[in-house]
């Protein structure tokens, strides 16, 4: 029978230790997103559950500070979602994919040997500190190895929805990088 | 250098602003804590020391609005799926919406691939960079120094494309053969059948490059021919 991390006694040691570390932390942060306090609190009990329910096995192997990060966009992406919920009159567009011609292929994804072969590495991570953190947080995960399926499932969204973002992200990444290039 | 080190740097250049957001978070919280109200202090204990897992508010709230959003992306799904108007293409089965089309080439294709085909007329400056194959389908990737991406893909299974983009849809002939021609405003797209498969050709420029001239991307539709002949 599998046990989960948080079952562990390790398990729940980092749990707590993140617990006591981050929880004021992880307040503040999403506060920013959401003007009720209690709901700020639903979320900090989110991601610790989302921690304890599997979160802390996927993070197997990572130092704190990438767990940290983790936690936090995880903490983002719910407050969005709750956020959404609180608005009174939601639009079509809020929920539905943003129109915009997406590339028909995976031109996006070849960006990465471009950036290698192109010597552009400096200019692409300069890039991703000024991105939109909605494309920002998305390449994060995707680039610290998070498939297609489980970003999805982080993102309540379906797998090719997912690709799609992960495309738009890229491509805003490389219209960053190449900006202002004649 | 590898493809994995440079996601790997690239996702640590925006781990230093996540770090920095997070210290900074964590600093004015240590400087004026929350005082977390009983009931969250309640969960948390259990949940922290005893592992009892239990949510804090009912999961359907959070459920609802995903079902909301998947129940209203299905409806951005199925406008396309279902289309609005179907026009009267003679080689395609064609499906429109306001936002997008379904495109689908009449006609039998083949079951497997059993002849690779490629570009034979490529654009000056192009190459081909990458493959893909399996026993239903080929993509070959072409890529130039300014950012513009070529990419073929070989079908054997007529597949439905979908051009997500509000493109005046064009159906033409070239050497014999129907092709349904789309221009965007950063793409121009080819669908038809030859030999059995299912063929698309998408010309794709970076911002501020210019866009392929047509008569250009019709030859290069002229141009698909088995490998190596």
């Amino acid at each position: 029978m599998s046990v989960s991390m948080s079952e562990t006694k390790d398990g729940k040691d980092l749990l707590v230790s993140l617990y006591d570390k981050y929880k004021q932390g992880l307040f503040v942060y999403i506060c920013k997103y959401l003007d009720s306090p209690e709901d700020a609190e639903d979320v900090v009990h989110e991601v610790f559950l989302m921690l304890a329910e599997g979160g802390l096995g996927k993070l197997a192997g990572r130092n704190e500070k990438e767990i940290s990060r983790f936690m936090f966009i995880s903490a983002k992406n719910i407050a969005r979602v709750i956020a959404r919920k609180k608005r009174k009159t939601v639009s079509f567009e809020e929920f539905a994919e943003p129109y915009e011609p997406i590339p028909h292929f995976q031109a996006a994804e070849l960006f990465i040997d471009r950036i290698i072969e192109e010597d552009l590495l400096e200019k692409a991570e300069a890039a991703m500190k000024t991105l939109d953190p909605k494309y920002a947080d998305i390449l994060y995960l995707y680039f610290k190895g998070l498939k297609v399926k489980e970003l999805a499932e982080e993102y309540h969204a379906r797998p090719e929805t997912m690709r799609k973002r992960i495309y738009r992200a890229l491509n805003a990444l490389r219209n960053e990088v190449y900006k202002g290039d004649e | 250098m590898k493809d994995t080190e440079t996601k790997n740097r690239l996702a640590e250049a925006y781990g230093e602003v996540l770090d920095r957001e997070i210290a900074e978070a964590s600093a004015r919280g240590a400087e004026d804590p929350h005082v977390f109200s009983e009931s969250f202090e309640k969960r948390m204990d259990k949940l922290i020391r005893t592992g009892k897992l239990r949510r804090a508010r009912p999961r359907k709230a959070l459920g609802i609005v995903i079902a909301a959003a998947s129940f209203i992306v299905l409806l951005a799904l199925i406008a396309c799926a279902v289309p609005v108007v179907r026009n009267a293409f003679a080689g395609f089965i064609v499906g429109r919406s306001p936002d997008c089309s379904d495109v689908q080439v009449r006609g039998e294709t083949k079951k497997l691939i059993e002849e690779e085909y490629e570009l034979t007329l490529i654009p000056e400056g192009f190459e081909e960079r990458k493959k893909s194959a399996s026993d239903i389908l080929i993509k070959r990737f072409y890529l130039n120094a300014e950012g513009d991406d070529i990419m073929l893909q070989q079908s054997a299974d007529n597949s439905v494309h979908t051009i997500t983009d509000r493109a005046e849809l064009t159906e033409l002939d070239i050497n014999g053969m129907k092709v349904l021609l789309a221009r965007g405003d950063r793409c121009i797209i080819a669908v038809w059948l030859q030999d059995g498969y299912s063929f698309f050709l998408g010309y794709y420029n970076a911002p501020d490059n210019a866009l392929i001239d047509l008569e250009y991307f019709k030859a290069m539709v002229g141009s698909v021919r088995i490998a190596g002949e």
